[in-house]
Formats: structure tokens, sequence, C-alpha cells
């Protein structure tokens, strides 16, 4: 992931179009820093060394894999039989030096769109694509409106974490109103990820109010680590919630929001007394002076 | 109580007649299972009585006429070991087998020579399903049979002396034994109670000596830890064995699908155990092929269809011998992550909790991705130590301070493609990162040091803090794993006159090549003992990126230092 200029933060805000949100900042606040795009630090030679992503990714898949077959064909088999593997946690993963090298990424994308792939294989390859470091900004943005898996939507949705603007926000807006709450939830975790995340600020406030209490959750991490004002009232109002951790989230993204309403919050006279020993302990500390 | 029966040493085809043993007693005894009356010694104060260990002997009047005869009447107690292992290895568990050469876990309780005519009862109290007392290799005397269980038994010993066998059938069993002398007219000469019981079921730790590890090897297209198995292999030759992946579908977390334990027995018995994971995975046969044998069974507990992440043993940690409130755990206190009803099986939890010695702490592990307690802490060896070792826990503060100690235009060659953080300040200025860590340092880690300082009985000179930095991992809810591979994660593998670690390589620097640059390296070494030597890994390709690290791919034996009939009977 590579930090950007605010000038293209500024070009992305205007040009997303964000169905359900209306797209842009809604608080009238630049983000704290710059968006994600090509363009890296000054100091970052891994970032400066990464072109702009392309929009028209399919022609440009196909042309790269012409290439390859052409180059490196040993390494193009390589890559589309390159087995999937069981992390600790259980689930697959496609990872190691083989997928480190920026031409994996249109080997993947190739290998997702044709090999006949279970859907648990085709998540993670849709996980790796981040690590290899290419250009996969604007397939995945587009896959995630057409695919039909939640589990790889849900991958989808978190490799856009590390994605290209424009594309990243394009995608990331369809998956804040995915059928599948962990679809929603994941789009909003990488959001949160994102320094230019707060462009969706109302679909984070709206995700704020989801039925399903982990996208909640999350929406109110995403709030608070993207600073985003606008939301403090809705903040606040989320510190009702009967889900602890939904009160711990949103508490402690009020006061990163606004740190000085956090320290005077009425209700965190009754917050330090929560039966969660969590929001008790983190209302003890913000009541300190 | 059941007539004694014959029905189960029938079934194995063993030539055994209860009634030939009847007459060995010379008809002075009185049917099992009516020749009760008590304890064999209230209410008779002719008869003398000794207990366990003590040197009480009596004279005993031969009613036969052939006059005084002195025989000490005293024995010691038992403490015995499982008997489920398979030492003739004909596929069979020894406990549903009669007691055959070369059987090495039962207890032998020696019984003097009587006079002529006099005989010897018992009378067994406690679990007499999990007991059983032989007076031959074929012979039932008292305890469990094929389903039914003899509380009392008459017979005559040898005229040399005679052997009680004592087996036991489960850990952690007890039972009692009255052991009466009576003479030929029946009369109670002088009674023994002994107490038997079984090893409880005991969990390794990082103190104990290092008897063998293995970690399983692979080179696949996403990586060989060949250089991780070249480095074991130097430091411990050939304490360390290499487990070949492809016969196991590389599946390398070893750690995660056995766990090691042991009994003994006060008669130098030692029963081993490996506790197989219901995790279940391809690793699931190696424990059978490769280490089940005589001395070592395997046993599970759990539904296997109803497994989950933290059945895995590495959600299955031992602390080294602490003292919490002035209660001493000898044995270490065994810790793993379960909150209500989420966590490890209950039926293992149970187990462990059956087991006493080990008293174990539940922890919170739900913010984990993978969900185990060996992602954020451990123990290390540390004789200069009030304590003998010290705690080690992954800490956050730690970590941003190494980074905000370092130049931030550092690159960091392998964080790049595989996190996305190409140099030290990409790290420092993603306020998600940080927010996250921060969070999880307050929220997770600070409860529990605060709750281990508590269960382990710990004080801040006890405690490490290891710079560790977290990630939230893609679909995984919202889990976090180790971002800067987890240190904390490592083996700890004492020989006899050094101790090695064996530690993940945090690669938290611009050239590979230079351990001596990496600024997390420096920082543990400085917070390591002097004592211990420090191997950092290479766990990169096959642990980290799989959401592991160097203790996941590891497993071990190690000595048992300590005998829990003298220093763990207080637990029981």
């Amino acid at each position: 992931m590579t930090k950007a200029s605010t000038s293209i933060l500024f070009l992305v805000a205007g040009l997303i179009a964000v169905p359900g949100c209306a797209g842009g900042v809604d608080d009238g606040e630049a983000p704290r820093s710059a968006a994600i795009v090509g363009a890296g630090a000054d100091d970052d030679p891994a970032a400066a060394a990464a072109p702009a992503a392309v929009r028209d990714w399919r022609p440009w898949v196909a042309a790269e894999l012409d290439r390859l077959r052409v180059e490196r064909a040993a390494y193009v088999d390589e890559v589309m039989n390159l087995p999937v593997r069981a992390t600790r946690a259980g689930f697959p993963r496609i990872t190691g030096p083989i997928v480190r090298d920026r031409d994996a990424a249109p080997i993947l994308i190739h290998r997702l769109l044709t090999a006949g792939e279970s859907a648990e294989v085709r998540a993670a390859i849709v996980d790796a694509l981040p690590r290899t470091e290419g250009d996969f900004s604007a397939a995945v943005a587009e896959l995630i409106t057409t695919e039909t898996d939640e589990r790889v939507r849900e991958l989808l949705s978190s490799a856009l974490a590390r994605a290209q603007a424009p594309f990243a926000l394009e995608g990331l807006a369809v998956g804040l109103t995915d059928a599948s709450p962990r679809v929603r939830a994941e789009a909003v975790r990488s959001l949160g990820r994102r320094t230019d995340g707060a462009s969706l600020a109302t679909g984070l406030v709206t995700a704020l109010g989801d039925g399903d209490v982990v996208v909640q959750q999350e929406a109110a991490r995403a709030l608070g680590n993207l600073e985003v004002r606008s939301a403090a009232d809705a903040l606040v109002g989320a510190l009702a919630s009967p889900d602890a951790d939904l009160r711990r989230h949103s508490l402690r993204a009020l006061s990163r929001v606004d740190p000085e309403r956090a320290r005077t919050l009425p209700q965190l006279q009754t917050l330090r007394s929560d039966p969660d020993p969590k929001v008790a302990r983190l209302a003890h500390e913000l009541a300190r002076p | 109580m059941a007539k004694r029966g014959v029905r189960w040493l029938l079934a194995m085809g063993v030539g055994f007649a209860t009634g030939a043993c009847k007459d060995d007693d010379g008809g002075g005894a009185a049917e099992a299972g009516t020749t009760g009356g008590g304890d064999g010694s209230s209410g008779d104060p002719s008869v003398a009585e000794s207990s366990g260990d003590s040197l009480a002997t009596a004279d005993g009047e031969s009613s036969t006429g052939d006059g005084p005869t002195e025989v000490e009447w005293v024995f010691e107690d038992v403490y015995g070991v499982i008997n489920v292992d398979d030492d003739d290895e004909n596929g069979s568990a020894d406990w549903l087998q009669v007691i055959f050469d070369g059987e090495d876990d039962h207890s032998v309780i020696p019984l003097p020579a009587l006079p002529p005519g006099h005989s010897a009862r018992l009378e067994l109290a406690g679990d007499l399903e999990h007991i059983r007392i032989w007076r031959g290799p074929t012979s039932i005397s008292v305890g469990a049979g094929d389903g039914e269980f003899f509380e009392t038994d008459e017979f005559t010993p040898e005229s040399d002396g005679s052997e009680l066998w004592v087996e036991f059938g489960a850990d952690n069993v007890a039972g009692s034994l009255i052991l009466t002398h009576l003479d030929a007219d029946g009369t109670a000469v002088e009674s023994a109670e002994i107490v038997l019981r079984s090893s409880p079921l005991i969990l390794n730790h990082h103190l104990q000596p290092t008897e063998h590890v293995w970690v399983v090897e692979v080179n696949a297209g996403y990586g060989s830890n060949a250089d991780m198995i070249a480095d074991y292999a130097d430091a411990l030759g050939n304490l360390f064995t290499a487990v070949p992946g492809p016969q196991y579908g590389g599946d390398v977390w070893i750690q995660d699908e056995f766990q090691f334990a042991f009994a003994t027995g006060s008669q130098g018995q030692r029963a081993d155990t490996v506790i197989d994971s219901i995790r279940d995975r391809e690793l699931d046969p190696w424990a059978e092929q490769a280490i089940e044998g005589p001395g070592t069974n395997v046993r599970t507990w759990g539904v296997p269809n109803q497994a989950t992440t933290w059945d895995a043993f590495g959600n299955l940690e031992n602390s080294p011998p602490v003292t919490v409130d002035g209660v001493e755990y000898p044995f270490g206190r065994v810790y793993y992550g379960r909150q209500g009803t989420l966590g490890m099986h209950s039926q293992l939890a149970t187990k462990l909790q059956e087991q006493g010695v080990q008293a174990p702490i539940e922890m919170d592990t739900m913010w984990l991705c993978v969900g185990h307690v060996d992602e954020f802490s451990t123990f290390v060896p540390d004789p200069s130590a009030p304590k003998g070792f010290r705690f080690v826990i992954s800490d956050v503060p730690a970590a941003w301070a190494v980074l905000e100690d370092v130049s931030s235009s550092t690159a960091l060659t392998r964080y790049g493609a595989d996190h996305g953080y190409p140099t030290v300040r990409s790290l420092l200025e993603d306020t998600a990162l940080r927010n996250l860590n921060d969070d999880l340092q307050a929220d997770e880690l600070d409860p529990i040091l605060a709750q281990a300082i508590a269960e382990f009985g710990l004080e801040e000179a006890d405690i490490i803090r290891l710079p560790s930095l977290f990630e939230s991992i893609s679909g995984c809810g919202g889990g976090v794993a180790s971002l800067v591979p987890g240190m904390v994660n490592l083996i700890v593998a004492p020989l006899e006159t050094e101790t090695h670690l064996f530690i993940a390589d945090p690669y938290f620097r611009t050239d590979l090549d230079d351990q001596s640059s990496d600024p997390f390296i420096a920082a543990f070494n400085d917070l390591l003992p002097d004592t211990l030597i420090p191997h950092y890994v290479d766990d990169w390709d096959v642990y980290h990126l799989a959401l592991g690290e160097v203790h996941c791919g590891t497993n071990m034996t190690q000595t048992p230092t300590e005998n829990w009939w003298e220093v763990g009977l207080h637990l029981l």
C-alpha cells in the first residue's frame, strides 16, 4: 500500500460516484493524510515504482498474458497451477515467493476468471492479489459487482484496502451495500484502513446503523480511524447499544473524532460503571483529567 | 458389587479359573462380595493397624500351633500410571489384557510370606472401575473386571511371599486397599491401608529438559523451510527429526495437532500420552504412525465434527512451576483460549480441569484470527529470575518504541509485498494500524497481562514485554495476527548444559542477510536472559504468511522432573 498526495484525493472525491452515499467527503474536511493511489512518498522506493492502475483491465490482462507466455512461459504455468495451502486458521491462502511478483497479478486474474476453480480457491486468489504489488485495482472493483459467492466478495472487499483509487472506492461503495453482512463488514474495515476512506463517510455513518452488529462495530472503528467529525452524533447514539463491543468502539471512535466531547460526555459517568469491563475501563480512562 | 466374574478374561481366551484361586485361600475366605465386614480392622481391638509407609508391625499368633511368627505387614502407597498403551504391540490396549511379560506399567505390592494356614484379605474401595489388583498374571483379585467390580478377596500368599500387581485404567483415579493378615482361624492379625492413585495427565512446561523435537519439512511453491530445519538440526543434533511433509499433505502445523503429556509412577514408570487434537488435518495420523507404541498412547477428547480453531494445541500451553496465593503448582498451570462456550472443546477442557494439578486458566483469545494463546505469550527459563523463568508477552508500545528509534526511511524488504508496508514510515503513518494495535493493547493484552499476573502469581520483575505488532487478516472477521513475525511464538529447548530458543526472524530490516541490523532482534536480545541461546530462524513463507510462526510448526517431548506424589498431592 502506498501513500499519495492529497491532490489526487480531491480528484477522487470529485470523480467518484457512490451509489447510495452521494459520494465525497460529507463533513467538509479533508482526511488527515494522503490517499492511496499509484504514486508513493518520496522516500519510498517500492511505492514510487508502482505504475498507475489500468481502468480497461480485461484487454490489459489479455495482453499481459500474451507477453508473459512468450517471456515467462514456465512462470505462467507455475502461477496458474500454484496450489492453495491451509493457513493455521484453516482457510486457504496463496503465498510465497512465486506471487511476490507484479507479473503474478494478471496471471492470477486470468486464473480467477478462467480456471473454473472452487469458490474457496478463488477467494485465495483474490487474497493473493495485493501481495503481487501488481495491478489488480480495476479488476477487483468490477468483480465485486458480479461475483456470486459471498466468501469471494468478502476477499474482494478486503483486497480493495490495498487497491488504487478511484477503483478502490468504487468497489468499496458497492461492498458497503452488499447483501451479505460479512462483505459489508469487510468493506467497512477496508475503508477504515484507507487514508481516503472518509470519501465514503456517509456510507460509513449509514453502516453504523446497519442491521448487523459486527458491521456496526466496524463502522464505529472506521469512523474513528478516519476521524470523521460529522459522525460524532451517530457515535454518541451508538453508546446506548445493548452490544458492549459497539459501545466500546463507539466511545473510542468518539474520542478520536472529537476528544473534547468524549471527555465531557454526560454518558461517561454511566459508562464507567458499564457491565462490560472493557467499556468501563475505557470510560474510566477518558474521564481522567 | 458383583460376584467374581470371569467373563472378561474368558473372552480373552485366558485360562483363568476363579475356583482355583478360591482354593488357594484354604477355604477360609468368605465368598467375594460378602466378606467386607467394614474396613477389616475397625471394632477389633486385637488387630494392629498400619497405614501407608508406617513402620508398624505386629506379632501374629498362629492358630495352627506353629508358634508366634513375626510378619512385617507394612506397605508403601501406590502411585502408578494409566496402562492404556500397547506394550506388546498386539493392537489392543494393555488395560484390556492380562498381565504379560514385558508389561511395565503396573505397580507391585510385595506381600510377605505368612505362616502356614494364614491368609491375606484384600478390600478395595474407590474407583473400582479403573483400578484392578492382580495376584497372578491372569488372576484378578479385586477391582475392575469385564464390566464387573470386585471389592474383596482372600488368598494364601506363596510360602516365599507373593506380589500383588496394581493396574490403573484411567488418569488421576484413586482408591484405597485394606490388606489384612488373617490367621488360620480367619481372625484378623493386622491390617494396613494403602493409598492407590494413578498419575494425573500432566502437560510439559518450558523448563523441562528436551527429549526430542520435530518439524514438518516442506519445499513447495509457497516456500521452503530448509533453513529452519537446518538451524534446528545444527543446534539439537540427533534430538531433532524432520517429518516428511509430503506424506502429510504439507500440514506444517505440528504444534496444533498434538500435545505431549506424561504420567509417572513411584516405581519408575512413565506413561506418555499424545493428546491428539480433534483438528484432524493432514498430520492427524502422524502420532499413531511415528510415536505411538510401548510407553506411549494416543488419546483424543472432543468431537471431531465440532472442532474449531481453538481445539488446535497452540491454544494449549502450560506455565513453569508457580505459586499463586500461597498455593504451589509444581507442574505449572495450564492455560488456553476459551470464553463462555467459545474456545477449546468442553470435553478436553473438562479433562484438563479434572487432572487437578495444573489448575487450568481460560484466557480471551477471541480477538485473534487463529485464536491461540501461543500468539501472544510464552515462558522462558532464566536462572537469575526470582522464579527461575520470565513470562513473555506481546507488547505494542515496545514495538512503537523500536520503530521510532530507527530511521523512518528504512526500507523493509520483506514487508512491502506481503504486508503493504515498504518502509518504517509507512507503518508509522498508518493511523488505522496504530489505532488497531493501541486498542489491542488496551482491550486485550493489558487485561491478559493482569490476568497472568494474578493467576500465575507474577510480579513485574517476572515479565518481558516483547515488541509486537498485529494486523487485521483478510476475510477473518476482523481477527488479527502478527504483522511483524511473532517472536513470542517461540520454542524453548533446554539441553543439559544450554538452552536454545528458536524464534521467528522478524526481518525488520533492509538487508535480509544481516540479522545484526534488525532492531527487533536487538530489542529482544536485550530483553532475553544471557543464559539463553537465541536462533532467529526464517519462518516467513512457510509459517508467517500462513498465520503461524515457529512454535506453531514445532513439537517436542520433554523429561518430567518432579514426582507428583511428592510435590503435588495437595492439589489432588
